[in-house]
C-alpha cells in the first residue's frame, strides 16, 4: 500500500484550510460589512451557508488526498482512536494553521485593515447572550464539535453511509451549528479557523476556548462512536 | 464458450476470457489485458494505492472505444 507523500498531504491540508478560512472567516467580514448591522440573521445565514460550501468543496476535492481534516480537532480525534498516525499529527496541524494564517493574510490584502479589523478578521469570541463567558463558550464548543465529529464518524468513518454525501452532509452540519451557535460562541469548531484571524487581528480573547473546546468535543465523539458503534457490533 | 470475434470471421476458437464491458468471449488474440492501479479508501483518510496492480481484460472493440 502506498499513499500520497506527507508533503503532498500537508499541502492538501494547507489548501483545504485556506479555502475554509478564506471563504468562511471572509464571509464574516463581507456579510458583516454588507448585511450585518441592519440584518444580523441574514448575515448569520449567509455565513453558515458559505462555510458549508467551502467544506463541501474541500472534502470533494481533497478528501482522497489527505483526508481533508482541515481542523486540528478532527486530526487529534482520529489519532486518539488510532485511525491516524500519531507522528503525523503535528505536521498536519502545522499545515492547517499555516493555511489559516495565509487566508487571513489574504483578507488583509483584499479588505484592508479598516474593514477586516471591524470584525477582527472574523475571529470567534464568546457572545453577548452568554455574558461573554469563556467557560460557557467552551462548553458550547465542546457540544457542537461533538456533533461535527459525530457526523464525520457516522457519515464517513463508519462506512455505512452513502459516501457521496460526506461533503454536503458535513458541510451542512457546520452550517447548522453556525446558525444555532454563532451568537453563543462564534461556532469555531476548529482551532485553525480561529487561529488565522487571531494572528492577523491580534485578538486573543478567550483563544484557549477554541483549542480546548473543539479538541475535547471531537475526542469524546470519536471515542464513543468508535468503541460503541463500530468496534462493538454485538 | 467460443471467441465471438473469431466466430464472426468463420473461425471456431475457444474463448480464454470475457470482456468486462460487453461480455463477449475472447481468445488470446482478441483480448487486451492491462494492469490497473487501484486506490482504496478516502475521506476522512488519505486513499491508499494497493501495492499490486489488478488485471483488467477487454475485447479489442471495447478497448478501442475507450482508448481510441
Ligand atoms: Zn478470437
Ligand atoms: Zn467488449
Amino acid at each position: 500500500m502506498s499513499e500520497y507523500s506527507l508533503g503532498k498531504r500537508m499541502l492538501a491540508e494547507l489548501i483545504g484550510t485556506y479555502l475554509l478560512v478564506f471563504l468562511g472567516a471572509g464571509s464574516v467580514i463581507t456579510f458583516a460589512s454588507t448585511l450585518g448591522f441592519e440584518s444580523p440573521s441574514a448575515s448569520l445565514f449567509a455565513i453558515g451557508f458559505t462555510f458549508a460550501v467551502a467544506i463541501a468543496v474541500a472534502i470533494y476535492t481533497l478528501g482522497h488526498v489527505s483526508g481533508c481534516h482541515i481542523n486540528p480537532a478532527v486530526t487529534v480525534g482520529l489519532a486518539v482512536i488510532k485511525r491516524f498516525p500519531l507522528n503525523e499529527v503535528v505536521p498536519y496541524i502545522a499545515a492547517q494553521l499555516a493555511g489559516a494564517v495565509l487566508a487571513s493574510a489574504t483578507h488583509l490584502a483584499i479588505y484592508g485593515v479598516g474593514v477586516a479589523q471591524k470584525v477582527s478578521f472574523g475571529v470567534t469570541l464568546p457572545g453577548a447572550i452568554i455574558g461573554n463567558s469563556a467557560p460557557i463558550a467552551c462548553l458550547n464548543e465542546i457540544v457542537m464539535t461533538f456533533m461535527l465529529m459525530w457526523a464525520i464518524m457516522g457519515i464517513a468513518v463508519s462506512g455505512k453511509s452513502a459516501p457521496g454525501w460526506a461533503g454536503w452532509g458535513i458541510g451542512l452540519i457546520v452550517g447548522a451549528l453556525i446558525w444555532w451557535g454563532g451568537p453563543i460562541s462564534g461556532t469555531s469548531l476548529n482551532p485553525a479557523r480561529t487561529f488565522g484571524p487571531a494572528i492577523m487581528s491580534g485578538v486573543w480573547t478567550a483563544h484557549w476556548v477554541y483549542w480546548v473546546g473543539p479538541i475535547i468535543g471531537a475526542v469524546i465523539a470519536a471515542v464513543i462512536y468508535e468503541y460503541i458503534f463500530i468496534r462493538e457490533k454485538s | 464458450m467460443k471467441c465471438y470475434i473469431c466466430a464472426t470471421e468463420g473461425k471456431d476458437t475457444d474463448a480464454v476470457a470475457i470482456c468486462i464491458v460487453c461480455g463477449m468471449g475472447v481468445c488470446m488474440e482478441h483480448l487486451v489485458r492491462e494492469e490497473v492501479e487501484v486506490w482504496e479508501g478516502g475521506y476522512p483518510f488519505p486513499s491508499k494505492k494497493l501495492s499490486k496492480t489488478i488485471p483488467r481484460i477487454l475485447c479489442q472493440p471495447c478497448y478501442t472505444a475507450y482508448k481510441g
